[in-house]
């Protein structure tokens, strides 16, 4: 070999470290940069050359290859885990915004309100002709009510919030797919299936990761270097192209019922975990059920006041009443759906008292309401009804344009008023009920007891200082409910207050388990992928000081062949 | 909550940056806890911090809540309670006055003038104790029950000479926790006796059920009501199951089984209510059955517990309830609704029409527009009828108005059935034993002693009478007769013999049973002798017996004086019942308000238990953490600080 020869391999040596030198220079300068995979110079020697038969001389070294440092698998379990982290996450921030709304263990929540409503009525109990505990007992119900739909509206505007949010998570992760669509095609064209583009393979991978946050994908990487991801069995890019995702809401029982569907093909994808699994399976499950029990809470205290009330007295009798609740078909059977009423009668009866202002004398009539199916032709119908009421003397009783059943009294001198309904039909019509509404979202005060708290009908029997109905409300509070699971209405919703509340302590710890798994996977990840300063300054060192030899090297090369040309 | 780090042989920048931040986040999460624990004094403020204890904690805040009403309730019902004893005790001072007045306007020591003049004074405590009776707490009225308050119709007033009673029978109870509640409003009935009770029938008037009965009126043939379900029908030995639990009325009952017959076999039979009670009718050739379902007892309550074999079986009696609506025809004695109830109550005398009458509301409307102060009840075994008066201190009497009315509802005064210790307001009739008591002597000169000893009713008094007419050889229904009066009340004598001697009754010897009876009288030539309704019905209580002394002071009348004291301090044992039971109640109040003071504190001690934070232990936990915070900021700090880099130069 000659001293050319051996200026090429001095060459090459420092070629080589300043390329590692670089390497280790682009890894120190990404040490914090989050998605970067340390990459690591391979060098091999040159192959030697046959200075004599069977004797080979080096020829210096070569840079091999510049690698990532990459476990995919772990990269994979990486990405479930950060879908997984965010879904927990995600639920259990929502989760905590509906305990917030709700308030419990405050002095403003249902529960108290709904103490205060029973305690206004035991109150009332003790004075039932006295106007200011009659007034208090309204106002009590008017807060309760009040509070009752603002909660209902406070979910529903949660419910919106989600369903905005799970919007803009839908775009961003068409953008990410866009990204991921993009990167994979310059790979293909930077690679040639070499895998060395490795500043957009990271790019990649951050978008990948990033998409996992909203969705749990997998990912199928092929020859060419193009991946494809999948959200279960269903791609959602294929061949390196995106595909999209679309959320799309459609209206079942008149609600709206939100799905992530692949906008390509509209198949609906399956999606259990990250942040948009999370926003979809909160808004149909936790959010709905929330929802649910509020309506049925609401249903059930309107139903049971209702129930009381409507057979009971006030201080005065009605010279007419119209019903609160309309009749969608007067013609129908009232507990046929055609009827349209949400808290229908049963078959049986109710007593109608018409009494006369001068006389003092009282006449009772009995009204049959036949809803037992048996001869359907004769069920009662709000227009059967009405006419087996105008029939009693003294009181005209119709159906308004707008389905309402109307009973007054002939002249003033006539007053009405109700006992002993088996049926349910006078809270079912609205008749001298004390709540309106069949749900959370429309309960109210009847404005008729509202404006005239003389109407409130807290006893029976006729007799104005009787208490048994304002007794027999407060007792509600301590009363099962069939359509409760036998539950009181106040055990009720502790029960669905106790379930929030182990489900939101359920995600905490899910959230915290997922924590670790992330952070776990992510040690590991960084263990293998992560940049070490100290490590790469070894390396640095080790690289700077190859230099010095290479260039001392040529150097001393160098030396040489001046001293042999100062022989010419 | 804390967590172990992951430790890996390859630590990096970025993992160490980050798991500082991991743990510093942690930390800083704990110390806000620890803080907001601090500030509220409560260990869990959301129920998400403690979900097994949610349910309790909400159960325990709801229940403290409930007891803070219950705690102001029973206060309530002790301030009405004392107010009520208060009232009382007012009321005892004023009969015991009024006793003492009438001790004092005994004998020799006074005279009429005084008497007169004191008769004013009882009139002034009558007034008193009318206002005492009328007394309020929280404008609501102590002693009317529920009947409540009106601002023109005071609970006790002035009528009809008397002091009326317009309040209820039934107390007001408030709601304590407590089952039943406690009272805390007393009904007039109770304390003051304020409604008459002697007129109660005791003729079951028998409802019958029908077809459009409520079940829930029925007692049911086992008197136990009617529990509903489903029962077993079986027609020719094909079963079915029939649904009767919403049944509502006795219709629905046979509808149901029809329906479920006809589906079986169209021409087994059906069944049907006859006579009050279902029958079950099988066609020939086909049998039909009816019962229970395992433990049921719907089928035995309805009666229908039943086998038909090509015949009719009856069911047995559904013991209808009387109700209100109960139709007059529905009834199962004959009564004699044409002619009406003769009814004296003080001066004024009426008779109620029940012509037109259709149900038992009908005839209490009647009794009610009569405006007599009288009221026309269902009695407690809800089979027949009680008239009430309403007002203390004059005399009701009810008797026939020339039909049998009042005797078929059983309400009759002075009736067959009346016994003679009910005579003279409960003195009864005084007879001598072993001697006459009274002698009847008619035209024809014929005279005849009835000795009444054994007598009690006024039906035997009668058959003594006949006995001892027919033991004269007077021939009884012929020459003579002795009946109640067709009109009004009282015992009507009839003499039919010819003769100068005057138709008289007199009393025998020492004895005044005659007058008693009401029937000490001569007519002279006259064929009738109208005894006088000696057995009329009042209310006694405090207010009718200061009315009787009041009255016999100004009619100078000193054994009236005398009665009317004696039953004056009969009515005091009555008022310390009354204020007795008062306090007793005043007692279990304030013995339960005790009690739920003790279970405020136990769930009040429970509650904090379960929620309020040990502030000792929260407030070390916080310095821990705060040395845990700085620790770490600092060793981070220095950690992150420190390369390799800082050593080459």
């Amino acid at each position: 070999m000659g001293l050319t020869g051996a200026l090429q391999i001095g060459r090459s040596g420092l070629l080589a470290s300043q390329t590692a030198i670089g390497v280790v220079g682009n890894n120190l300068a990404n040490a914090t940069t989050r998605g970067y995979h340390r990459q690591v110079v391979s060098l091999a020697p040159v192959a030697g050359q046959e200075i004599q038969s069977g004797i080979f001389v080096g020829r210096g070294v070569q840079l091999e290859a510049i690698t990532r440092r990459i476990d995919e698998a772990l990269e994979g379990r990486l990405r479930g885990a950060v879908a997984d982290q965010s879904r927990s996450l995600v639920r259990q921030d929502l989760l905590a915004q509906i305990e917030a709304i709700e308030g419990e263990f405050s002095d403003t929540g249902l529960s108290s309100r709904l103490t205060a409503f029973f305690n206004a009525w035991s109150n009332l109990a003790n004075n039932p002709q006295d106007p200011s505990l009659r007034a208090l007992v309204v106002q009590e119900a008017e807060a309760l009510s009040g509070f009752i739909r603002d909660l209902r509206e406070s979910l529903v505007t949660l419910r919106t919030q989600v369903d905005t949010a799970a919007d803009n998570a839908a775009a961003t992760v068409n953008n990410l797919l866009g990204q991921i669509e993009d990167l994979n095609n310059r790979i293909a064209v930077q690679e040639h299936g070499t895998g060395g583009a490795s500043a957009l393979r990271d790019q990649r991978d951050a978008a990948l990761s990033e998409l996992a946050r909203y969705l749990d994908i997998s990912t199928v990487e092929s020859p060419s270097g193009v991946v494809d991801v999948y959200v279960g069995s269903l791609p959602i890019v294929l061949n390196g192209q995106s595909r999209g995702v679309e959320l799309k809401k459609t209206t079942v029982g008149g609600e709206l019922e939100a799905q992530l569907v692949v906008a390509a093909d509209g198949s609906p994808l399956d999606i259990s975990s990250g942040q948009l699994g999370a926003m979809v399976q909160f808004r149909q499950e936790d959010l709905a059920q929330a929802i649910g029990d509020l309506d049925t809470f609401a249903a059930q205290l309107i139903w049971q006041v209702n129930r009381i009330h409507s057979q009971s007295q006030g201080l005065q009798s009605f010279q007419s009443v119209t019903g609160a609740t309309k009749v969608a078909d007067a013609g129908a059977a009232l507990n046929d759906e055609a009827a349209g009423l949400d808290l229908p009668p049963a078959h049986g009866s109710f007593q109608i008292h018409v009494t006369q202002l001068s006389t003092g004398q009282r006449l009772t009539y009995t009204i049959n309401v036949d809803l037992d199916g048996i001869n359907p032709a004769g069920d009662t119908t709000l227009t059967s009804l009405a006419a087996d009421l105008d029939a009693i003397s003294d009181i005209t009783a119709s159906v308004s344009a707008d389905g309402r059943l109307q009973i007054s009294a002939d002249t003033n001198d006539f007053r009405i008023s109700f006992s002993d309904d088996t049926s349910g039909v006078l809270a079912s019509l609205g008749i001298n009920t004390f709540f309106t509404g069949t749900s959370a979202r429309d309960i109210g005060v009847n404005s008729v007891v509202a404006q005239d708290v003389n109407l409130l009908a807290a006893g029976r029997g006729h007799a104005v200082g009787d208490n048994q109905a304002a007794l027999a409300i407060a007792g509600l509070r301590q009363t099962g409910v069939g359509e409760l699971g036998g539950m009181s209405l106040p055990e009720y919703w502790s029960r669905h207050v106790e379930d929030l509340a182990a489900k939101l302590s359920a995600t905490r710890q899910q959230v915290d388990a997922d924590t670790v798994v992330f952070e776990n996977l992510q040690a590991q990840q960084q263990a293998i992928s992560g940049v070490n300063i100290d490590e790469e300054a070894i390396d640095l060192v080790r690289y700077q000081q190859a230099y010095q030899a290479s260039a001392r090297f040529l150097s001393v090369v160098d030396e040489l062949m001046r001293t042999l040309l100062a022989m010419v | 909550m804390s967590r172990i780090t992951p430790m890996f042989a390859r630590p990096t920048s970025l993992m160490v940056s980050d798991q500082l931040l991991s743990r510093l986040r942690a930390t800083q999460r704990q110390l806000l806890e620890a803080q907001v624990q601090i500030s509220t004094g409560k260990r869990y403020n959301r129920p998400s911090d403690a979900p097994a204890h949610a349910g309790a904690i909400l159960f325990l805040n709801r229940q403290l809540a409930v007891s803070e009403q219950h705690a102001q309730n029973l206060q309530q019902a002790l301030s009405a309670l004392n107010n009520m004893d208060a009232a009382l005790s007012e009321a005892h001072d004023i009969a015991l006055e009024a006793k003492t007045t009438a001790q004092s306007q005994i004998g020799v020591g006074s005279d009429a003038q005084t008497r007169q003049t004191t008769s004013l004074v009882i009139d002034a405590h009558i007034q008193s104790l009318i206002d005492l009776a009328n007394r309020q707490f929280n404008q609501r009225p102590l002693f009317g029950g529920n009947a409540g308050a009106a601002e023109d119709q005071p609970i006790f007033e002035a009528f009809l000479g008397g002091v009326r009673y317009r309040g209820s029978r039934q107390s007001l109870q408030g709601d304590t926790g407590v089952t039943g509640g406690h009272l805390i409003g007393a009904s007039g009935t109770d304390v003051f006796g304020a409604l008459s009770a002697r007129i109660e029938s005791t003729v079951d008037l028998n409802p019958l059920a029908s077809a459009d009965t409520r079940i829930s009126d029925l007692n049911g043939a086992q008197l136990q009501g009617v529990r509903k379900g489903s029962v077993r029908l079986t027609v020719n030995g094909a079963s079915a199951d029939v649904d009767l639990s919403n049944a509502d009325t006795l219709n629905d009952v046979l509808t149901r089984i029809n329906a479920a017959i006809t589906a079986i076999d169209p021409a087994a039979g059906s069944l049907a209510i006859t006579g009050g009670a279902f029958e079950l009718t099988a066609n020939a050739g086909h049998t039909i059955a009816i019962q229970d379902i395992g433990s049921g007892q719907t089928a035995a309550d309805l009666g229908i517990t039943l086998t038909a074999a090509g015949g009719v079986a009856a069911g047995s009696d559904l013991n209808r309830r009387l109700t209100e609506l109960t139709r007059l025809s529905d009834l199962g004695v004959a009564i004699d609704w044409a002619s009406g109830l003769y009814i004296t109550q003080g001066s004024q005398t009426q008779v109620a029409d029940f012509s037109t009458a259709q149900t038992i509301q009908d005839l209490q409307n009647v009794i009610e527009q009569l405006n007599l102060g009288l009221r026309l009840e269902i009695n407690e075994q809800a089979d027949g009828l009680n008239l009430v008066s309403e007002v203390s201190g004059i005399r009701l009497s009810v008797g026939e108005n020339g039909g049998t009315t009042a005797q078929d509802l059983g309400l009759r005064s002075f009736g067959l059935d009346t016994r003679l210790d009910e005579f003279r307001d409960g003195l009864g009739v005084e007879n001598i034993e072993g001697e006459a008591d009274f002698a009847v002597t008619l035209h024809d000169g014929t005279t005849f002693q009835v000795d009444i000893d054994g007598v009690t009713t006024v039906q035997e008094l009668i058959t003594a009478i006949e006995t001892a007419a027919a033991g004269a050889g007077v021939t009884v229904g012929v020459d003579f007769a002795v009946s109640l009066a067709s009109v009004g009340n009282g015992l009507v004598f009839q003499d039919n013999t010819a003769g100068a001697e005057e138709f008289r009754i007199e009393n025998v010897g020492l004895s005044v049973a005659a007058d008693h009876l009401g029937i000490a009288k001569n007519v002279g030539s006259g064929a009738t002798l109208q005894g006088d309704d000696n057995a009329s019905v009042r209310v006694e209580n405090i207010f009718t017996h200061l009315i009787d002394l009041r009255d016999a002071l100004a009619n100078n009348d000193e054994s009236g004086i005398t009665l009317a004291g004696s039953r004056v301090e009969q009515d005091l044992d009555t008022l310390v019942r009354s204020r007795a039971a008062v306090g007793v109640e005043a007692q279990q109040v304030q013995q339960e308000q005790q009690r739920l003071e003790e279970r405020q504190l136990m769930e009040k001690s429970m509650l904090s238990e379960l929620q309020d934070a040990d502030v000792a232990e929260v407030i070390t936990r916080f310095t821990q953490l705060q040395q845990q915070l700085q620790a770490s900021l600092q060793a981070g700090a220095q950690n992150l600080l420190t390369t390799l880099l800082d050593y080459l130069r």
